[in-house]
């Protein structure tokens, strides 16, 4: 009897933490008090990344000001450049409770032919904060700035290896210089992230590669040279860097920080979010944070923001990325080892010649669990029943199938299950920021 | 290198916790390290990257330890690394000396430990230093050796290494291609533009596959431990030369990419009775067998965390769940990791050096009653792991794809035990992959398309060579025994 108690408390308790969550989900009932419940951020990049800390200050900027009623949450969709999480905004419920935090990503993984769409599927509400790509050489190089590097690939095309991360801003930038250059053409190296093409430089794999300011900062102390900085006017911290324009050839990448919405997204949320993020850009904290990044403090809505995404998709739109064509498939040969592979073992085992090992029957058992789990999956992901809930259900479930079978063992293990599935919930959604069905 | 850990209350909190948590599952015959930490990983999201790998990285070393002692008492090894301590500490139980085992056993762990994190302190920065020079033309010849390195000494079979290993290779390819940027392989699901994700897929493999196969049956039995488990210094004398040669031989083998602890241990096993004066004693109950296999598994992981701190690659199964720590840190193993995180990396090497006196601490302390946690009861462990399973794939991205991947890799996880085809030429391959691949699209690029690179410039060949020659030896220590697949 005290078990049951126990769990008739458990089951209270747990009504009360799902109730808690869903007392701020009703429905609009007219202008003005957007947002009423906590509104979801999804950064496409895993946490800890640029993009990541961006939005969490921004987060912390808001929360600490009480700019909303509502609290934002962060929400890491990261995967393939930022289109997983794209994708999912794109599809979410206009309703101003789901919004997106990407950078030129947007532009670049449609010009680099990774999904079918661009900023046009999107509501932009604003651009918060700017710097700009920073193009670098090793610090013994012959090559004293932007000119000569130009030069020299113009008089030896295909010789100077540029790094780049394919499809990325980098690359895009290596592309828009061959172009101003007259088209030169260096010959580009997929050398990949930041750290990655810092190694290769410093170790003469690559000649030159493009950084963004705050990897330009990290790596000021090892080993290389700044030679340009592609933006409209120098850097103030940076005067000895020259911009690209300054020489004469007109490319210039800026990193900005854009918040999108659903399509159709109600002008009053666009307008309460903006009129947020504008007093969030406002406030010293944020101010200090930019400034201790040398980032600009740029903040852009309404026409101004549309004049400058339309000039910045023709920073895309006018380089075709050109694929190196040389590259193995690698899927066909991997194919036919597995193939070949499996088809000489198994034909070992067909004849017998292989040592077979007397094992207990397990498919019973096997696919009892497995179909368990997929019930348990499954109705929180199409049915769409509580995560709470559902864990209270499969633990004891799965414990049955596993061959708990006295009353005492079963009692115990729904206990535990309930104990479980309201701690996990608390500290995943709690503590963790996950959402949990 | 040594303090950072202390500096901090919530460090050594997490170190103690992390060891303790390490010993327990690494007790309970079942479960094993790489569950425990593949499933704690998504815990670490939300904690500072110090926190998050010392965390880990304690659990780690207690998970390695903690098998030795069901090992000795039951003869059910609780982690793959502990099944050669079965063969000489099992007996010495049975024959009184429980306690002189256990103490033996914790004891070499702890020595195979400290020599490895000395090591580690040694090298890992010199390494990283010297990696500017490695190109792509480099890390591709290096990820070529690791994979003929771990299909040559896991499993029985070279072809069901090597069969494992493809298919590893083979989940990598879905998603985007380095040198292309077209999705490949992703039969038109959007969800798919990234691959399989590595965290679903280990937890998949490791833990959730557990869920699938009939539970072994608990301990019936209670292991009793006679005798004194804190021996004199006085009673190691004679132990001191195999020690240290078994912990070399571990950190040795540590270091080699993607071989992990059952190997080092066997290697350590079968060199100490080569040498030993009464080489009929070994599986009979014999303590130098028991002190080779317990130094160098637990020196493995010191040797191990060296080509993941300082290259990025992983070496054993559980550094490249490490690797996925580091990825989700944003942290970019290497020479930078040094130069920018010197934090970071001086908390890791520290929490491994402190893990090993908290692992020793604990061990004595609760060996007597930790053989108890092999009756727990299956059924009641198992839905706890699958629970924590889903919810771990889940946190990863927030989305239910990377649990059906999870759920899918569990499935395989099962069959490629049940065929006897080993996993960890299959994780190592699916891990070095992306790196391999993007190596290769990088070097095809500054050359021009042409391969010659990769055998005219002297580390890369240098890599082929030593690749072919630990191939070669690993085929003849293969006749010499038989190890045991994992």
């Amino acid at each position: 009897m005290r078990c049951l108690n126990l769990a008739f408390y458990f089951v209270a308790f747990a009504l009360f933490l799902t109730s808690c969550d869903e007392g701020g989900d009703r429905p609009d009932s007219g202008r003005g008090d957007f947002p009423r419940k906590p509104i979801k951020v999804v950064v496409p990049f895993g946490p800890g990344g640029d993009s990541d800390t961006f939005a969490r200050i921004m987060q912390k900027t808001i929360r600490d000001h009480e700019l909303l009623p509502e609290p934002l949450v962060i929400l890491n969709v990261p995967g393939a450049g930022g289109t997983i999480g794209s994708r999912r905004v794109r599809d979410a419920a206009p309703d101003g409770y789901t919004i997106l935090n990407l950078h030129e990503g947007i532009f670049t993984s449609k010009y680099a032919g990774r999904v079918s769409y661009g900023p046009e599927a999107f509501r932009p509400i604003a651009a918060t904060a700017m710097s700009n790509l920073v193009i670098c050489v090793r610090e013994e190089s012959p090559f004293k700035n932007l000119r000569d590097l130009l030069e020299a690939a113009a008089g030896k095309p295909d010789s100077i290896l540029f790094g780049m991360a394919h499809g990325t801003p980098t690359h895009f930038a290596g592309r828009r210089l061959e172009k101003a250059g007259g088209d030169v053409q260096f010959r580009m190296v997929a050398s990949g992230g930041g750290a990655k093409r810092r190694n290769d430089l410093v170790g003469k794999h690559i000649d030159v590669t493009p950084f963004s300011l705050a990897e330009y900062i990290g790596f000021e102390e090892g080993g290389l040279r700044a030679v340009a900085y592609l933006a409209e006017e120098r850097h103030p911290e940076l005067t000895d860097v020259p911009t690209a324009r300054e020489l004469g050839y007109e490319v210039v990448m800026p990193h900005v920080h854009y918040w999108w919405a659903p399509k159709s997204i109600p002008d009053v949320a666009v307008e309460r979010i903006a009129d947020v993020l504008e007093a969030a850009m406002e406030t010293k904290y944020l101010r200090d944070k930019l400034a201790e990044a040398k980032t600009k403090p740029l903040f852009l809505r309404g026409a101004a923001l549309e004049a400058h995404l339309t000039d910045r998709e023709g920073e895309f739109q006018d380089v075709a990325l050109v694929n190196y064509t040389g590259l193995p498939d690698p899927v066909l040969p991997i194919l036919a080892i597995v193939a070949v592979l499996g088809g000489a073992i198994s034909f070992r085992w067909f004849i017998g010649r292989d040592v077979v090992v007397k094992t207990p029957a397990v498919w019973r058992h096997g696919a009892f669990s497995c179909s368990v789990l997929a019930v348990y999956v499954l109705s929180m992901q199409v049915v769409g029943v509580s995560y709470v809930f559902a864990t209270m259900a499969f633990i004891p479930a799965l414990a049955v199938v596993g061959g708990a079978r006295s009353k005492r063992s079963v009692a115990t293990v729904t206990v535990l299950g309930i104990a479980l599935a309201c701690a996990c919930f608390f500290i995943f959604t709690k503590v963790l920021v996950i959402d949990l069905p | 290198m040594i303090f950072e850990v202390l500096s901090d209350p919530s460090l050594v909190a997490l170190v103690l916790l992390g060891t303790a948590l390490g010993i327990t599952v690494g007790a309970i015959p079942g479960l094993t390290g790489a569950m425990l930490i593949s499933l704690s990983l998504p815990l670490t999201f939300s904690m500072d990257p110090q926190s998050a790998l010392a965390f880990l990285v304690a659990m780690y070393v207690g998970s390695v330890s903690g098998g030795l002692i069901t090992a000795t008492l039951l003869r059910m090894p609780g982690t793959p690394a502990s099944i050669i301590t079965t063969l000489d500490g099992y007996p010495m139980a049975q024959s009184g000396q429980a306690g002189r085992a256990l103490g033996l056993g914790i004891g070499a762990s702890f020595v195979g430990g400290i020599l490895s994190w000395i090591a580690l302190a040694l090298v890992a920065k010199p390494i990283a230093e010297l990696s500017t020079a490695l190109g792509p033309w480099e890390f591709l010849a290096l990820v070529l050796m690791s994979l003929v390195l771990v299909v040559g000494v896991s499993g029985k079979s070279l072809s069901r290494g090597a069969l494992s290993c493809s298919l590893g290779i083979l989940c990598a390819l879905p998603g985007t291609a380095p040198g292309s940027g077209e999705s490949r392989l992703t039969f038109g699901f959007s969800s798919m533009d990234d691959g399989f994700k590595l965290l679903p897929v280990l937890i998949g493999l490791f833990a959730l596959s557990r869920v699938f196969v009939v539970p072994p049956k608990s301990a019936s039995k209670q292991g009793k431990v006679e005798g004194r488990i804190v021996l004199k210094l006085r009673e190691w004398r004679t132990h001191w030369l195999n020690l240290f040669r078994s912990s070399a031989i571990g950190t040795g083998v540590g270091i080699l990419p993607g071989i992990g602890a059952n190997i080092g241990s066997l290697i350590a096993y079968s060199t100490a009775r080569a040498t030993s004066k009464a080489p009929e004693k070994f599986g009979t109950g014999s303590e130098e067998g028991v002190v080779a296999s317990e130094s160098a598994n637990n020196a493995t992981v010191g040797g191990a965390l060296v080509p993941l701190i300082a290259l990025g690659i992983p070496g054993s199964v559980i550094d490249a769940i490490l690797l996925g720590a580091f990825v989700i840190h944003g942290l970019q193993p290497g020479p930078m990791l040094f130069a920018n995180e010197p934090k970071i990396v001086g908390t890791i090497i520290s929490s491994y050096l402190w893990a090993n006196v908290a692992m020793v601490l604990l061990m004595l302390m609760s060996a007597r009653w930790i053989s108890k946690l092999a009756r727990i009861k299956h059924h009641t462990l198992i839905p706890i792991v699958a629970a924590f399973c889903v919810l771990g794939s889940f946190s990863l991205a927030n989305r239910f794809f990377d649990v059906w991947v999870m759920i899918g890799f569990g499935l395989a996880g099962c069959l490629l035990e049940r065929w006897r085809i080993p996993l960890a030429p299959f994780v190592i391959g699916f891990v070095l992959t992306p790196l391999g691949e993007e190596s290769m699209v990088a070097a095809l690029m500054s050359s021009g398309g042409g391969w010659l690179p990769l055998f005219t410039r002297p580390m890369s060949l240098c890599f082929l060579v030593l690749a072919g020659l630990l191939l070669f030896w690993s085929l003849r220590q293969r006749r010499a025994i038989s190890p045991d697949s994992e």
